[in-house]
């Protein structure tokens, strides 16, 4: 019935969440058997509007077209149902469940009306597997799982719903270069069978290379939509931002003086007795920064978590920081010493949501500097410096006193980075600066962490994004299954060298 | 991971579903909050008393006579006032830090046991003997909650259950040190009571506050406790530590804060609070330790806590109420033929009514509102084009 | 002294009343692993198990039958468990405030209607109020010990332990049991692979009600055919904990409640040696205590490690 050329249709889409206006008039087609891309910066409602079509959100109003035909989704079942698949960026998967509950979970085949027929799923999952070429562990618990193979169980998972259009929301985050290469000859092999896939991303290099058509959102609403032929990476990123930008920072000649922190045979256990880093060794001078790239999950955020005093090195480990040893010494220490420190967990280690601007603005600067009291807390001192984060820094606030969960992510990670910045550390650890956050934010943070350098403040960038790693830092190091490998200087390696050493494919680099 | 997203569940802050409230919204919010709860209270409470067969009306004077109809009445609300703002201070001071302290009762034992006992051995210059009784019995219950704090800590046991487990401990072990060990006192009529200690040498007796009601110092204690809970937090870098201890460890952590010390001062705080509690309830009011008396204390404190929000100000006011309602039921089961039981059963309710979530109620009804609105709008917008 | 200690502690009556005074905690907690399962902080067991235990008095009494009695008592649990569902899932209020409202009001409404219907306070004893009949087995009478153990037990005794392997099935082998789970450890991807979340808890908060009430109708109708004021006295609260410390695995939970029966069962026989019952019924708790602490033994990694 009617028009069959595009397998889905969605017309005049609006969503508000408050006041907030996360999808206004929306409309996207898309044919079938294609790669189709949605891009935008983060907020521009690509999100929200997969969130509608899976029925997650109700839409307040517009509708939704599958094969020429108006549905109405009951709940999300009724979009699995319809062949509509999701796989999210944070991965839907349950923690302590095997691989295979976790596939089937929702839709079990039964046998006797009420017990659930293992061998029944057991078959057709290895069915999906060998047609499309999965190669998953079934009877492995999730979490014991790396990043890589959980994003191939949530495939498996979508097309053993029976999916005929799959959305991938941000699918290459967490991979490598190599990763990516995997993913997307998986993608091609599911549109050569006729499947349909939805990718969101703001990689623009990517969504170039699989795409077949390239919708731009851009605050909710469609901006603009393309062929991959007709643009290139500067005009998609022109049209997404409404302006010109360059993903390029201004590199300067750093200034390097005296080593600062010397780290020897770092090895760190996780609560599990599982050894995560190995014997690394590394030193970072003043102006100096040094980058570690690597793939999630490499043991990154164990190396930071013990240069911090979060966790607690295994023995023969030695962390020197300006001529004292603070191998085993606790955070507090480090922020007395100063050591700065920009988690990657934003909402989690960098800030409390719960709380107010101030009171988030002044952690770590309570104890580094601390008040004219030494017990009393001076809101005068306390809103002056979360005054001179928010100008510095550009943070979009009402007043001192709103709650952090009110403002954005890219304004909470400028006032994380602004609030560790300002507080005139000797040595930096920031890791991933950028994740989430739109191009004009990230562009605002390059250039302040290499100012930081020309002052001569150390910093320790850690980045899942391997451009970032490779723009910004000065010696560039690779972290491989717990352990560290040369990248060379400052562009003396190309990307692809440097993403062959993250899968560990040049282990005598070292 | 999962052991986080259960602790969600145990959280008292509640879900926002949009952060930036407006300030009129918080003020909508509030009013719409106590104003339902408030006629939801008075239609049970109205609705109980007529099943019966007796006058709400009538039951309402009654417990306006039993808490402020003479100085005596008033004595006794505020004798009721005090052990509730105290058992809801320390239930602030948990559950404001994330801790979810439900071994109060417990510890309100242990802490009234100890006072019972030193109060019968020892013979000390009154003030003095007061203090020293006080003290222990603070420590007593600072130490009764070491025990779920460490497991906490150091061996991630939920203090969920541990607490729990220790309020039985503490019933039990005070049962038998008290029926087994001291083999009972003798009561006010000379026989021997197995269910409780002897009483209290006169030199440990709490003076009065109000002279000849049952309102002894124990109230303005109360009083200054919470006070001073609220300098913490409002003023003192520690009480901003122990707040974003409690809303946000990983940060606090991150930030520099010497969380397990900090951890371990809510916890032990929150401890100590419960253990005065029950020592000033020894001293000041029954003058002997008896078996069972904290029961439902804890549950008490915590319910308390809740309708003041976790604001030790409006704890006060709060626990005041509670004084009056406790205080009043007795005297309407007097003059009415009403049941005191009633007047529980109406206040638990308020506490059901209160644990609504209003603003969520209210921001969806505000969210429905402004959609329905651009509807109407937009159909106009083209109906006009 | 000790030998007369031991003897008591293992003879046959020690186990028989084990398994009887587990039953409470075994209704409640096969019925209620579910809802734990699911990621709900339901405090309101002692409440179900208050109230059930009057209203099963009462429909005994009115209609001479034990099993309308119990017919009542699941009634009243499966109301009690509605008003909670109704604060927590459809009011969203803070589960522990709301259940805690719950157990405060059922002491105080039980006593009062207490008062009402049957004019007395403290304990309620009718002869019109009817209990099970132990069910005698001729099958079991040459199977020496065991014959001692299970037979001459009311049918709620055999039904609490066919439960447990009921149980068992539904929480591993059943969508049911999987998808409670999965809601349990993510909820948000438990709605996209179509699971009605909200649907999902209400079952499992309708059984929890329902079997708790069973477990409180057999407190009174399993022999002794009276309430008394505040009769589980804290039984509620163990069944919860058995459930948190069973993990929702009901095989485990099983043992946990045989725990706490045969401690409870110990306080009775050893209490007529005049021992101090108090330290025997305090061992369960106390064992439970040092059972998470060895349990924990494992995670400690010393101070600087804490992740709370």
């Amino acid at each position: 019935m009617g028009n069959s050329e595009y397998i889905l249709e969605m017309r005049n889409i609006r969503k508000t969440f408050g006041e907030l206006v996360a999808n206004d008039n929306v409309n996207l087609k898309v044919r079938k058997g294609t790669v189709h891309s949605i891009i935008g910066e983060n907020g521009a409602g690509k999100s929200t509007l997969m969130n509608i079509l899976t029925d997650i959100h109700k839409a307040d109003s517009g509708d939704i077209l599958l094969n020429g035909e108006k549905v109405h989704f009951k709940n999300s079942l009724d979009a699995a149902r319809r062949g509509i698949g999701m796989i999210y960026q944070e991965f839907m998967l349950y923690r302590d469940l095997s691989v295979f509950d976790n596939i089937i979970l929702g839709f079990e085949k039964k046998k006797w009306g009420f017990i659930i027929d293992r061998k029944a799923c057991r078959k057709e999952i290895e069915r999906i597997c060998s047609e499309y070429s999965f190669n998953i562990p079934l009877d492995a618990i999730v979490k014991d799982l790396s990043v890589a193979m959980l994003q191939q169980v949530e495939i498996v998972k979508v097309l053993y719903r029976g999916a005929d259009i799959i959305i991938m929301d941000e699918p290459t985050s967490v991979l490598t270069p190599q990763g990516i290469q995997g993913l997307f000859r998986a993608i091609r092999n599911l549109v050569g069978m006729g499947k349909t896939i939805i990718f969101i991303s703001h990689k623009l290099k990517e969504v170039l290379e699989i795409s077949d058509y390239i919708t731009i959102m851009n605050h909710g609403r469609v901006v603009a939509e393309v062929l991959p032929n007709e643009v290139d990476e500067a005009k998609l990123a022109s049209l997404m931002v409404g302006r010109d930008v360059i993903l390029q920072a201004n590199k300067v000649e750093p200034k390097i003086g005296d080593v600062l922190l010397s780290v020897k045979g770092l090895t760190v256990k996780d609560k599990d007795e599982i050894v995560r880093v190995k014997n690394v060794d590394f030193e970072i001078h003043s102006g100096e920064i040094l980058g570690i790239a690597g793939v999630a999950g490499s043991g990154q955020q164990w190396i930071v978590e013990a240069l911090f005093g979060l966790r607690r090195p295994e023995h023969g480990s030695q962390i020197i920081f300006d001529g004292k040893d603070i191998t085993y010494v606790s955070p507090r220490e480090h922020r007395l010493d100063g050591i700065g420190y920009v988690p990657q967990d934003r909402m989690g280690s960098g800030v409390n949501a719960k709380s107010s601007l101030w009171e988030n603005s002044i952690m770590g600067y309570h104890i580094a500097h601390g008040f004219k009291n030494k017990y009393l807390v001076d809101t005068k001192q306390a809103n002056e410096f979360t005054d001179e984060i928010v100008e510095q820094f550009d943070v979009r606030r009402q007043a001192n006193k709103d709650k952090v969960a009110a403002l954005s992510g890219g304004n909470i990670q400028k006032m994380v980075v602004g609030r560790e910045f300002l507080q005139r550390n000797k040595l930096l650890i920031i890791e991933d600066p950028t994740r989430g956050i739109d191009v004009g934010a990230i562009e605002f943070i390059w250039q302040k962490i290499i100012d930081l350098a020309q002052e001569g403040v150390a910093v320790l960038l850690i980045s899942h994004e391997l451009n970032e790693v490779m723009q910004l830092s000065d010696t560039i190091k690779v972290i491989y299954n717990g352990q560290l490998y040369d990248g060379g200087r400052h562009g003396e390696l190309t990307e692809e060298e440097i993403g062959l050493i993250m899968l560990g494919g040049n282990a005598d680099a070292k | 991971m999962p052991n986080n997203e259960k602790r969600k569940l145990f959280n008292f802050f509640p879900k926002k579903l949009s952060a930036d409230l407006e300030k009129k919204d918080k003020r909508n919010i509030l009013i719409f909050k106590y104003t339902t709860s408030l006629i939801l209270f008075v239609v049970a409470g109205a609705l109980l008393v007529w099943m019966q067969d007796e006058s709400p009306i009538e039951a309402v004077k009654g417990i306006w006579k039993g808490s402020f109809g003479s100085l005596t009445a008033f004595g006794n609300t505020l004798r009721w006032a005090a052990p509730s703002i105290l058992t809801g201070a320390a239930a602030i001071v948990a559950f404001k830090a994330g801790v979810n302290n439900l071994g109060i009762e417990g510890q309100v034992a242990i802490g009234g046991f100890v006072a019972g006992i030193l109060g019968v051995f020892f013979e000390f210059p009154p003030v003095v003997h007061i203090l020293f009784i006080l003290i222990c019995a603070t420590l007593s219950g600072l130490l009764w909650s070491v025990i779920p704090a460490i497991l906490r800590l150091f061996f991630k046991v939920d203090e969920f259950i541990t607490t729990m487990m220790m309020n039985y401990v503490a019933n039990y072990l005070t049962q038998y040190l008290v029926q087994q060990v001291l083999a009972g006192g003798l009561d006010n009529w000379g026989y021997v009571n197995m269910a409780s200690t002897p009483t209290i040498n006169g030199s440990a007796y709490l003076p009065d506050f109000i002279p000849d009601t049952t309102a002894t110092l124990a109230v303005p204690v109360a009083f200054l406790i919470s006070f001073a809970i609220a300098f913490l937090y409002r003023y003192t870098v520690e009480g901003y530590e122990l707040k974003q201890v409690g809303e946000n460890l990983k940060f606090a952590k991150a930030g520099g804060v010497k969380v397990v010390q900090q951890y371990l001062i809510i916890f032990l705080l929150s401890g100590a609070i419960a253990g005065l509690c029950g020592g000033i309830e020894v001293l000041g009011t029954y003058h002997k330790f008896n078996n069972g008396f904290a029961a439902n204390m804890g549950w008490e404190g915590i319910s308390i806590a809740r309708i003041a929000e976790l604001n030790p100000v409006g704890l006060i006011f709060v626990g005041f109420i509670w004084g009056v309602l406790k205080a009043g039921s007795m005297q309407m089961e007097r003059m009415v033929g009403v049941n005191r039981l009633t007047v529980q059963i109406v206040e638990y309710m308020f506490v059901l009514f209160i644990s609504i979530d209003y603003e969520g109620i209210y921001m969806r009804h505000k969210d429905r509102k402004n959609k329905k609105a651009y509807l109407e709008s937009h159909k106009e917008a083209s109906n006009n084009a | 002294m000790l030998k007369e200690i031991l003897r008591l502690a293992f003879s046959v009556s020690t186990f028989a009343s084990t398994f009887r005074l587990a039953c409470p905690l075994l209704f409640g907690s096969m019925g209620g692993c579910y809802n734990s399962a699911s990621g709900c902080a339901n405090l309101s067991y002692e409440a179900v198990m208050l109230y059930s235990c009057f209203f099963s008095v009462l429909g005994s009494y009115i209609s001479g039958s034990p099993w309308v009695g119990l017919l009542f008592g699941m009634g009243i649990g499966i109301f009690i468990s509605i008003i909670f569902g109704t604060m927590s899932l459809v009011f969203h209020s803070n589960m522990i405030i709301a259940a805690i409202a719950l157990n405060s009001t059922a002491w105080a409404v039980t006593t009062l209607l207490m008062v009402i219907i049957f004019g007395v306070r403290g304990t309620v004893y009718n002869e019109r109020i009817v209990s099970f009949k132990p069910v005698h087995f001729k099958w079991m009478e040459n199977l020496g010990i065991f014959n001692k153990i299970f037979n001459d037990n009311v049918i709620l005794v055999y039904i609490a332990f066919c439960l447990v392997i009921i149980a068992y099935i539904v929480m591993y082998h059943t969508p049911f049991g999987l998808r409670i789970r999965g809601i349990g450890q993510n909820e948000k991807a438990a709605q996209t692979a179509g699971v009605d979340v909200n649907k999902y808890r209400w079952i499992s908060l309708i059984l929890m009600g329902a079997f708790t009430g069973i477990s409180g109708t057999f407190l009174t109708l399993s022999g002794i055919s009276m309430f008394v004021e505040n009769m589980p006295a804290g039984k509620g609260f163990l069944t919860m904990i058995s459930i948190t410390i069973g993990r929702f695995n009901p095989l485990l939970i099983f043992l946990i409640c045989l725990l706490f029966g045969y401690s409870q069962a110990l306080v009775l026989v050893l209490g007529t040696l005049s021992l101090p019952t108090q330290i025997i019924a305090m061992i369960p708790y106390v064992a439970v205590i040092i059972v998470l602490f060895i349990d924990g033994l494992k995670k400690f990694k010393g101070v600087a490690d804490i992740e709370v």
